[in-house]
């Protein structure tokens, strides 16, 4: 740790230099010099004399030792010396910018889905561009807002006000700030500039530079080489009218600064004046007008006393609280009161806390009227079976949903598992849990009767609970239906360039593969998936919904997506989508020899269920009637039950014969479909 | 504060920097202090001939064990084949007399003293000291060796070792998970950590009947060993103990300590763990392999000071401080790996969206498995890392996102990679940057090769900094 007199060597004096030297600071030497020579100048152009007379004018309002030597001054000088000592022991209590830009930066990726830039094929002059004025737009705002609210709320106020007691105004009067002020604008700094900077990182996926002069924003050093330091002087700087509702003047700033009560609250803004145009509180300058600056009369009491400014506001903060009653203690007269108190004492609530748990917890172990359910399908698809089945039962469902690594999750925990039921999609989800022996052999008449047996394990560990068939959408008006008539149809070189497809590594387009193994063998399999990859328009990409938008937007005329996804888009809530559902038309393929490929929803009882009894009952309900009718309405499934009729969107799509190849086949078939898709490159 | 007052102040500033600066000179090391030898012989009672005590030759036989095994891992030629499969195995379970050292070997004038690997320590394996505990960044909760048996089967039917279809790098995946399965996992997890107890190893008694150094010397010596840097490693600049381990000719001037005109691997090389510290200091902006070296250093003189006696507490948690630098700058080195690796996944991802080359492919599935082996090794020491974990085995996956946006999701009981779509290439790109920020986070790695995220921190500096109470 330093010693307090390194600290002042190595810290405290270069950065209280660099204050002077810096051209990032208003108060830079350069920026003075020639605030100084534009303020001598306006006043020669503005006196009524002669030109001399203008320039002593200006020179006593620039250096008059009554401005450099008051009071107020005095007092700015002390608080700049020890404000910038407090905000240098404060900063590690400031949030890092290094942090904040980092969490906003994959924020803003995660939102994109990429790193890589979006914008990233904008012409390379145009980032900079950008980046340099959001910049400056956004901090500008930004400083309103925040000075706004310092004025807006009586307790932020009680801290602004330290700058506002200054009765003469000199460019230092810019670090007449109490240091809760300065955290407050350098927290504001640090939120301004590491959201752009996040932005605009992950908008064009890689490093902008500012557009700069001397390593400092163009726009701001404008504004800092244009006089913004006469902001804070007695030199009163008017723009022409229409300027100024556009950019702040100084004479604006000093009227921010008058202790005339006609003044109070006007003319928030920095650099630009619009905010304040649109928050009504812009105040144009007037030539005639003597401005005195410093607070009310009320308010100035002994206000440049270096305690009152640093400890007062304090003060005035504790008084506002109090008028809330916030810091009084709880009091009470009526008996319900004080019985509440008494609830509210610590030993009460601990002891009922403790209680609490101890009567949960036998409770939540010991219940066997409840089971737990691992699903890989999301809650709002299984929740109203799960309800409907609570109904029925009276027994509890609990769900633990995540679309990856229930398997794994499964598999460590071992026989201290909790779950009793796992529900999947998909042949060959279902098949990882039977191949790692994770599910228990369950006998049940009612599974056998209501599920077909080309549908279920032939050793009943697993069971299709829906189906959903792989079909081919077609382009209305583009593609004729009856041009495709089997799946294999889609290798032919006439539909090149025209095909949209996720990645084939996906379960259901591996599956579907699969059944084309088992229908032509390995060889013509890939001599399809081949042909197939050769037609695609695209690089495989999205899930099924991203293939009907591609037809909606004309990238592809044909896709391969799950039939239940044409029932979702069609009665989507979102316009655009039911647009997709429209551009398209369903085509159920090889109905003249095998039938369509169809693939399966479904679920096993955990091999360390502690209620298999209660599993089973789930697994049963889910293939009855009032189940198997919801499969259709919520996710526009398939019955799996013979009996259920599907629901009627399902069924306005027509009847279809279906690919009555033993599911399992599929599974075992896989393994070769997968090093197709990786040799073929799908 | 009054004059006198000030005066004597600074008076007592200035004596205290000048004691400062003597306390320092007194400490410092002459060259052989700098060298991990010629500690004395403290065991009490010892009548034998031998004269020096340290003694680490099992870890540095491990060390060529696993060097040999990652170059065997690459012979493979794409079909299966038994006979590498029992080659790689005769490194890794075996202990069989007349293994030859496959690597490393001698390089032009760069000569290997050794060229069996019983010539530095017999009866050696690795899997006996390898990781036993669940692997959760891999399928199916396999236990270290079991992990390994599984790769090296892998290895031995893939094409130079390497699966391009599932997107593995099996002598990279090997290398670096036993870096850590072995090398950091014995020394911070077993001879820095258990056997540092009083009731362990004492120093009062030989490590093992018959022995000529102490418990407490030994365990000590075993967990320098496992850290593969010369004895004279202290009086190398990072970049010459960089070169000792790419065996450059140039470098036997200063491998070869003992003048004797070849390189001992015993004592004169510079393997993996040490290798990857000094790298990562070459830029200067850390010291991890002196730092690391410095400890063992300083542990081994404090047990050498005990001349022999049960050590006591005070000198034990000596110890345990100097146990506690050498841990952290060890995990930190992987640490730094894992971020140099997940920036290098991420620039060869980049390169791939436009250059689909077989040969872009194989340099992204290398530095993929010097990402996973890495990642896996973080997990092996002697804290459980919990959510880092977690979440560093999710980012990273079981197998890389490959360009048909593949991803192997599992195994199955057939030893077959299972696969299914990933979230895609793009998203895979920010895993890796989040891989990057999480090895910052929790780790505080400062090297940082191969930033991809560089571009921010330029930007910020380029904003200045905002700590000023400045108003409108």
């Amino acid at each position: 740790m330093l010693q307090p007199f390194d600290w002042i060597i190595q810290d405290y004096l270069p950065q209280l230099a660099e204050s002077f030297i810096n051209p990032q600071k208003r108060v830079s030497i350069f920026y003075l010099l020639f605030a100084m020579l534009i303020g001598l100048f306006w006043s020669a152009w503005v006196s009524k004399e002669t030109w001399t007379s203008g320039f002593k004018r200006g020179f006593y309002l620039l250096f008059s030792p009554k401005i450099w030597w008051s009071r107020s001054s005095i007092s700015d000088y002390k608080l700049m010396f020890l404000n910038r000592a407090i905000m240098l022991l404060s900063a590690p209590i400031i949030l890092s910018k290094v942090a904040v830009t980092t969490f906003l930066y994959f924020f803003f990726i995660d939102l994109l889905g990429t790193s890589e830039g979006t914008l990233s094929s904008w012409p390379a002059w145009i980032a900079p561009f950008l980046y340099t004025f959001f910049l400056f737009i956004l901090d500008d705002f930004s400083r309103f807002l925040v000075h706004f609210c310092l004025h807006r709320f009586p307790m932020l106020w009680a801290f602004h006000k330290v700058h506002h007691s200054a009765e003469t105004l000199t460019p230092l009067t810019v670090y007449r700030t109490h240091p809760v002020e300065g955290i407050i604008f350098a927290m504001r700094a640090v939120f301004v500039q590491a959201a752009t900077i996040a932005l605009f990182v992950s908008l064009f996926g890689g490093a902008i530079e500012l557009i700069e002069v001397f390593g400092v924003n163009i726009l701001l050093f404008i504004f800092n080489f244009t006089g913004a330091n006469l902001r804070h002087s007695h030199i009163r700087i008017a723009y022409p009218r229409v300027i100024e509702q556009l950019l702040i003047s100084p004479a604006q700033h000093q009227i921010h600064h008058s202790s005339d009560v006609r003044h109070f609250n006007r003319n928030f803004g920095a650099a630009l004046s619009i905010w304040d145009r649109i928050a009504k509180t812009l105040c144009t300058s007037k030539s005639s007008q003597e401005i005195t600056f410093g607070l009310s009369s009320q308010q100035k009491d002994n206000c440049h006393s270096l305690v009152n400014l640093y400890f007062k506001p304090f003060k005035e903060v504790r008084d506002l609280l109090s008028k809330f009653r916030l810091l009084r203690p709880f009091k009470t007269k009526t008996s319900m009161g004080k019985i509440l108190l008494n609830y509210l004492n610590l030993r009460y609530l601990i002891l009922i806390t403790t209680l609490a748990i101890l009567m949960a917890l036998p409770w939540r172990s010991v219940n066997a009227n409840e089971i737990n359910v691992y699903s890989h399908r999301q809650p709002f698809l299984i929740s109203p079976f799960l309800r409907a089945f609570e109904k029925k039962t009276g027994i509890k469902v609990n769900v633990v949903f995540s679309s990856k690594g229930l398997v794994q999750r499964l598999l460590a925990e071992g026989p201290r598992s909790p779950a009793d039921v796992v529900l999947t999609v998909d042949i060959g989800r279902l098949y990882a849990y039977v191949d790692k022996n994770l599910f228990a052999v369950i006998s049940s008449t009612k599974l056998l009767r209501n599920i077909p047996s080309h549908l279920r394990d032939s050793g009943n560990r697993w069971f299709g609970l829906s189906k959903r068939a792989r079909i081919v959408a077609i382009a209305k008006g583009r593609v004729k239906p009856w041009e495709i008539k089997r799946i294999e149809d889609l290798a032919h070189p006439k539909w090149k360039g025209r095909i949209c497809s996720r990645p084939g590594s996906h379960v259901y387009n591996r599956a579907l593969l699969a059944s084309l193994i088992a229908a032509h063998g390995e060889k013509a399999a890939e001599a399809w998936a081949r042909g197939l990859v050769a037609n695609l328009a695209r690089r495989p990409q999205g899930n099924d919904r991203a293939q009907v938008k591609a037809i909606y937007e004309g990238v592809c005329d044909i896709a391969i997506i799950n039939s239940y996804y044409y029932g979702k888009l069609k009665t989507s809530k979102i316009a655009a989508q039911r647009g997709w559902a429209d551009a398209m038309q369903i085509v159920f393929t090889n109905q003249s020899d095998r039938g369509n490929h169809v693939n399966i929803s479904g679920g096993g009882v955990a091999k360390y269920s502690k209620n298999k009894g209660s599993a089973v009952k789930l697994l049963e309900f889910l293939t009855e009637q009032t189940a198997q009718s919801l499969y259709g309405k919520i996710n526009y499934e398939f019955p799996i039950n013979p009996k259920t009729v599907p629901s009627p969107e399902v069924k306005s799509w027509g009847s279809f014969m279906e690919d009555n190849l033993q599911i399992e086949k599929i599974a075992a078939l896989t393994p070769i479909a997968q090093r197709i898709i990786d040799r073929v490159g799908w | 504060m009054n004059f006198k007052n000030i005066t004597i102040g600074l008076a007592a500033v200035a004596l205290s920097v000048i004691g400062c600066t003597i306390s320092e000179r007194g400490s410092s090391a002459s060259a052989d202090d700098n060298v991990y030898a010629n500690f004395p012989v403290t065991l009490k009672g010892y009548t034998g001939s031998k004269t020096t005590s340290e003694s680490y030759t099992g870890q540095m036989a491990r060390q060529v064990l696993h060097d040999t095994l990652k170059k065997l891992a690459g012979k493979g030629n794409g079909k299966p084949s038994s006979t590498l499969k029992a080659k790689l195995n005769s490194y890794f379970f075996g202990k069989a007399k007349g293994r030859p050292i496959i690597a490393p070997k001698s390089n032009g004038k760069f000569v290997i003293k050794q060229t069996k690997v019983e010539q530095i320590s017999k009866k050696k394996n690795l899997s006996g000291k390898t990781y036993k505990g669940t692997i959760s960044g891999m399928p199916n909760n396999m236990s270290g060796p079991a992990l390994i048996k599984f790769w090296i089967d892998r290895a031995s039917s893939a094409k130079k070792g390497v699966d391009l279809n599932n997107g593995y790098n099996y002598p990279q995946l090997i290398s670096k998970f036993l870096m850590g399965a072995v090398f950091y996992n014995q020394a911070v997890d077993n001879y820095l950590d258990e056997k540092l107890s009083a009731k362990k190893k004492p120093n009062n008694k030989p490590y093992k009947k018959g022995a000529h150094y102490t418990g407490k010397e030994h365990s000590w010596d075993e967990a320098f060993g496992y850290f593969g840097m010369p004895a004279h490693g202290m009086t190398l600049t990072s970049k010459q103990l960089y070169a000792i381990a790419k065996r450059k000719p140039e470098a036997l001037a200063y491998a070869d300590h003992n003048g004797d005109g070849k390189v001992d691997l015993y004592k004169e090389m510079v393997f993996a763990p040490a290798y990857y510290a000094a790298s990562f200091d070459k830029k200067g902006k850390t010291t991890y392999a002196k730092t690391i070296t410095q400890a063992f250093l300083d542990g081994r003189r404090v047990i050498t000071s005990a001349k022999g006696a049960k050590l006591t507490d005070t000198q034990r948690a000596s110890l345990r401080k100097y146990a506690a630098i050498i841990e952290k700058n060890w995990e930190q080195t992987l640490a730094e790996a894992v971020f140099k690796y997940a920036g290098s996944c991420f620039k060869d991802l980049k390169e791939l969206k436009k250059d689909q080359s077989a040969k872009s492919l194989a340099k992204y599935v290398k530095h993929w498995g010097e990402l996973k082996g890495f990642s896996l090794s973080l997990q092996t020491g002697r804290k459980n890392l919990g959510e880092t974990a977690t979440r560093l085995n999710r980012l990273i996956g079981f197998g890389p996102v490959l360009m048909n946006s593949s991803q192997v999701v599992d195994i199955n009981s057939k030893g077959q990679y299972v696969k299914d779509q990933s979230s895609g290439l793009d998203n895979y790109m920010v895993h890796m940057l989040k891989v990057q920020k999480l090895m910052v986070d929790k780790f505080g790695v400062k090297a940082l090769d191969n930033d991809a995220l560089s571009g921010l921190g330029s930007m910020i500096k380029k904003l200045g900094k905002g700590a000023a109470a400045e108003n409108d």
